[in-house]
């Protein structure tokens, strides 16, 4: 068994996005432990609660949720490549007096530490870039 | 805990993509957790280092401003591809500073030392 943190750059209609949540089912299925997913630049869309993809499109930002939820994973989004996108929780909506919030549930805004922090800690890193 | 061989490779072009500044925020964060940390410019990547840049016409940041200053962060292990400078007709007086330059062959070796490697 081993530990990864995976980083995503892309946003959610990326092959590298979708190739990062198959890897992370992957990884989950054959026992390894995910120590952390990272979301940077535009990979933090992927944490976004409004998007409403049509019926038969897949809402990948929804299977990220229910698969963080599933495992109880760590996933982190970066808050300067956030607030630079329009990706809030409550407390930053709050302070930057915006209309709402859209973090989705399960996900956390945090620094650019945590992502050197999974580099430290984990046994790979693998980072999946558009 | 020992500090991990963090490599960093800049492959793209400056103002390609958004990435470059991405590039410097991870090197600088890594550099304030205290790892080792290498940066190599490859390929159109060497047109970061390149002195007489200009971006204020595009808006986009000039990183080659900040890169001097890494040494400050001690990031000292910057080094750019031998083969790139050459096939550009660059030398190291056009840029913003001195890296060592390392051949293909030296960049591999580099990139089999280090534990985690981002490549950009």
């Amino acid at each position: 068994m081993q530990s990864f943190t995976l980083v995503v750059y892309g946003s959610p209609d990326t092959q590298a996005a979708s190739t990062a949540y198959n890897f992370a089912q992957a990884l989950l299925k054959a026992g390894h432990q995910i120590y952390r997913l990272f979301f940077y630049q535009d990979g933090v869309f992927n944490a976004c609660s409004f998007n409403t993809p049509p019926q038969d499109e897949e809402n990948l930002p929804a299977s990220w949720q229910t698969l963080i939820q599933e495992y109880d994973l760590d996933a982190v989004v970066c808050v300067a490549s956030a607030l630079k996108r329009g990706i809030v929780n409550d407390a930053e909506a709050e302070r930057y007096d915006l209309a709402a919030s859209n973090l989705r549930k399960g996900f956390e805004i945090s620094g650019l530490g945590q992502l050197i922090d999974g580099v430290i800690q984990s046994d790979r890193v693998i980072n999946f870039l558009p | 805990m020992t500090p991990k061989n963090i490599l960093v490779i800049v492959r793209q072009s400056p103002y390609s993509s958004i990435l470059s500044a991405a590039t410097l925020d991870i090197v600088l964060t890594a550099a304030a957790f205290e790892q080792t940390l290498t940066l190599i410019f490859m390929g159109e990547g060497v047109l970061h280092l390149l002195s007489s840049q200009d971006s204020k016409a595009s808006g986009l940041k000039n990183i080659s401003k900040a890169l001097p200053s890494l040494e400050l962060y001690e990031v000292d292990q910057v080094f750019v591809e031998k083969d790139a400078l050459k096939e550009r007709n660059l030398k190291t007086e056009n840029l913003v500073m001195r890296p060592d330059t390392l051949s293909l062959s030296q960049i591999a070796e580099t990139i089999e030392k280090a534990d985690q490697v981002f490549n950009f």
